[in-house]
């Protein structure tokens, strides 16, 4: 005789599946090709700020390598994503124009934290941001290659003493500075092959306008920001 | 004849359970008692947000009533902070006494939510720079629309988006702390909330971990203006 109870067991699990399936929760890529979260997402809040270690890996070791000239090559932001993209790949270490220095003035539009733990600092030109006129630039203040490391956590905390020392945030999800704030940043001009063809930034500040990088030139890591 | 393959499905449970378990969604008060998420929980990114509808309930009718606007009774934090707690308020107790008078003042933006009640909470104190022991802080909440055909509280969530740069999407109960606070003229009606009255509203992750956090539950709820 047939056990009326029997069907019991997946019925009981069809709940859990559904209430799993109804968050979506922000994809996997550790945050380097993906820009921005979407309304409906889940996503983490993480604290330790200051701390937090790099987790990428697309060109992870140029990534975390600092330029050590001294004096800056550009200055300015179209002077760096004016250059001709070198030939890298995923693997790639730093190499020609990568290892110079950029160092300009430029203003704070928005800045998120994606899973690899690198702030993206989204900067341009113009005192505010203007669809079409401002050049803009993604400049990443990187996560620590490790736990001993004091210089690339020093640049973490400057980056947050500029957007007012939070100690928690949620990742992936852009904040808007209502009033750009003018900042001076240094580091090394970076070809992101996760994004050739721009696409850095948001479409989540003043209303809803496209404010993203046209091409994959970064500054990365970013040695100061003041 | 039994079939081997029965208990798989039972075996399957933790796994999914599990899976369920490592995503801690925020607490699901509505975001009226609780203020802050906690690192590693997990929060809802929302869009639309001049749109989103109040989905509170403790005084839900009272924070949907706006207070006529006119000449303000008062004109600072403390003298809406200070006032005395209207007597014998309950969950679900409607504006009463000084809570239907008017309130305006001039205050600095310090930082700003959206919890899972779809209201703001905007933290504003009485000095450019929040400073401990010195600033007076009230949380004055910018409300959820009361139903989807309303369009004065709609105006004033765009008033207020307006000043925090038009974000068209947020992550529900993390506060975004102001580098530079912004001088804010507002509106609205003295509110005594009493999920909070012993305050505690506000946040602790700006400004390096410091309390920025009302001192009772005295707010202006809902805001008429954010100017």
């Amino acid at each position: 005789m047939r056990n009326p109870l029997r069907p019991l067991p997946l019925l009981v699990l069809l709940p859990f599946v559904l209430a799993c399936a109804s968050t979506r929760v922000a994809p996997q890529d550790r945050g380097e090709r993906e820009e921005e979260v979407t309304a409906g997402m889940m996503v983490m809040v993480v604290d330790d700020l200051p701390n937090l270690v790099f987790e990428g890996l697309s060109r992870a070791a140029a990534k975390t390598t600092m330029v050590t000239a001294t004096v800056p090559t550009y200055t300015t932001i179209t002077a760096v994503t004016g250059l001709t993209p070198p030939s890298v790949d995923f693997y790639s270490p730093r190499t020609g124009d990568e290892n110079n220095l950029a160092t300009f003035g430029a203003y704070l539009y928005a800045y998120n934290l994606p899973k690899d733990n690198d702030f993206h600092v989204i900067i341009g030109d113009t005192p505010t941001f203007t669809a079409g006129v401002t050049n803009l630039i993604n400049v990443e203040v990187s996560g620590r290659p490790d736990k001993t490391d004091t210089v690339f956590k020093a640049v973490r905390n400057q980056f947050l003493a500029i957007i007012g020392n939070p100690t928690t945030m949620s990742y992936g999800t852009y904040t808007c500075m209502p009033l750009p704030i003018a900042i001076t940043v240094s580091g090394g001009p970076f070809w992101d092959v996760s994004h050739k063809g721009g696409g850095s930034g948001t479409s989540t500040c003043y209303g809803g306008v496209q404010m993203k990088t046209i091409n994959g030139w970064e500054l990365h890591p970013v040695n100061s920001i003041q | 004849m039994r079939n081997p393959l029965r208990p798989l499905t039972l075996l399957l449970l933790p796994f999914v359970l599990a899976a369920c378990a490592s995503t801690r969604p925020a607490s699901r008060d509505g975001g009226e008692r609780e203020e802050e998420v906690t690192p590693g929980q997990m929060v809802m990114v929302v869009g639309d947000l001049p749109n989103l509808i109040f989905l509170g309930q403790s005084r839900r009718d009272a924070k949907l009533t706006m207070v006529a606007a006119g000449v303000p009774n008062y004109t600072s934090i403390t003298a809406v902070t200070s006032l005395a707690p209207p007597p014998g308020l309950g969950y679900y107790s409607p504006r009463t006494g000084v809570e239907n008078n008017y309130a305006r003042f001039t205050a600095y933006l310090y930082a700003y939510n959206l919890p899972a009640d779809n209201d703001f909470h905007v933290i504003l104190g009485d000095t450019p720079v929040f400073t401990p022991n010195v600033t007076k802080l009230i949380n004055i909440e910018v409300s959820g629309r009361p139903d989807g055909a309303d369009v004065v509280f709609k105006a004033v969530r765009n008033q207020f988006l307006a000043k925090i740069g038009n974000p068209v999407a947020m992550a529900h109960g993390t506060y975004t702390c102001m580098a530079v606070p912004i001088a804010l003229t507002v509106g609205g009606g003295p509110f005594w909330d009493v999920s909070h009255p012993n305050g505690g509203s506000g946040t602790s992750s700006c400004y390096g971990g410091t309390p920025v956090k009302t001192s009772n539950g005295w707010e202006l709820h809902p805001v008429t203006s954010v100017q």
